[in-house]
């Protein structure tokens, strides 16, 4: 932003905007105020006068900082480190897997130790009563006894 | 230098550093209270919206993208949930006088340090938000005119002419008062 050249209206635009102090006028524009104002002090006294009764009242103003307390506050808000959460989550998805090799390992034992046998005996007597029906006797206790 | 500090600060923080949450906090919430302080005129208001502006600032942590100075964000947030805040103000005391203090309707007294201070925070906090946020940012803090202007999403020719005219009704403010 660039303004050419520096006028006395403009000049005063600045003071009354920025302040009295020229450092704080715009970059762009420091050097030619400056300039300006040491050609002609009196044509910019009476606004330099009332920019610096402002500035002196706003200077005046305290500091305002944050107590201990807000300190603390603000720190205490700000994120917690990973780990911390991670055990939290990192435990969820072991439950689900420690129950399916349960469920499997119990299926195992059952299948192993009871159906298993039970239904060999059952389907063996099913299938010897198949066969003593189509060879025409009635049942397997009349085909031991013939034999004996 | 600052910048490249806080980018360091951010990605440590939003790691869970306590050291770098707490740096950013010292480095920031002067500023922050400071501004919610003068916008609101209330101390209690001013550290809520300095705690609501940091919760959001660690949510934001995690994905920070440095289009912007960490300072500058942080300034607008706050700057904004001032803006809504005294809009529910306004809203609430629709039918009531607000219970600003006017300084040139105080009695007649000499102006001591004191008493001059209250009566430039209460002019400031009686001015209309944008131009009060403007004195304070460019007057009252360290801000550059470029920074100021990004904070409020303003021109730097716009926040000139805010400036120009808080500092007028101040001195219009204050000068009646003195007379008074």
């Amino acid at each position: 932003m660039t303004r050419q050249p520096m006028t006395d209206a403009r000049l005063i635009d600045l003071i009354e905007a920025w302040g009295a102090d020229t450092n704080a006028f715009p970059e762009t524009e420091r050097e030619a105020a400056s300039r300006r104002l040491a050609e002609s002090p009196e044509t910019f006294a009476a606004a330099l006068d009332n920019a610096r009764s402002v500035d002196g009242l706003l200077s005046g103003l305290p500091e305002i900082l944050p107590s201990a307390a807000l300190t603390a506050r603000l720190v205490e808000s700000a994120p917690k480190p990973a780990r911390a959460s991670r055990n939290w989550l990192a435990m969820l998805p072991r439950w689900p897997a420690v129950g399916a090799f349960a469920s499997l390992a119990i299926g195992l034992v059952i299948g192993l130790n009871g159906i298993q046998p039970a239904a060999t005996d059952s389907s063996e007597d099913a299938v010897d009563t198949l066969v003593y029906a189509a060879l025409g006797y009635d049942s397997v206790s009349f085909d031991q006894e013939t034999i004996e | 230098m600052a910048f490249t500090s806080d980018l360091d600060q951010i990605a440590r923080a939003a790691a869970g550093d306590r050291q770098a949450a707490s740096a950013l906090v010292n480095r920031y919430s002067p500023g922050v209270l400071a501004l919610a302080s003068r916008m609101l005129s209330d101390r209690t208001e001013a550290e809520d919206v300095t705690q609501e502006t940091f919760i959001r600032a660690w949510k934001a942590l995690p994905d920070w993208e440095p289009r912007a100075k960490f300072s500058t964000w942080l300034h607008r947030v706050a700057l904004n949930l001032c803006y809504d805040r005294l809009r529910k103000r306004r809203e609430t005391l629709m039918d009531e006088l607000p219970e600003r203090t006017d300084p040139a309707l105080m009695p007649h007294e000499a102006l001591d340090q004191a008493e001059r201070v209250r009566a430039v925070e209460a002019a400031i906090a009686a001015l209309p938000e944008r131009q009060a946020a403007a004195l304070t940012l460019c007057a009252l803090q360290d801000h550059s005119q470029a920074e100021a202007a990004d904070i409020m999403e303003i021109s730097v020719e716009a926040l000139e002419s805010l400036l120009a005219r808080a500092r007028r009704t101040l001195r219009t403010v204050l000068t009646e008062r003195s007379e008074a």
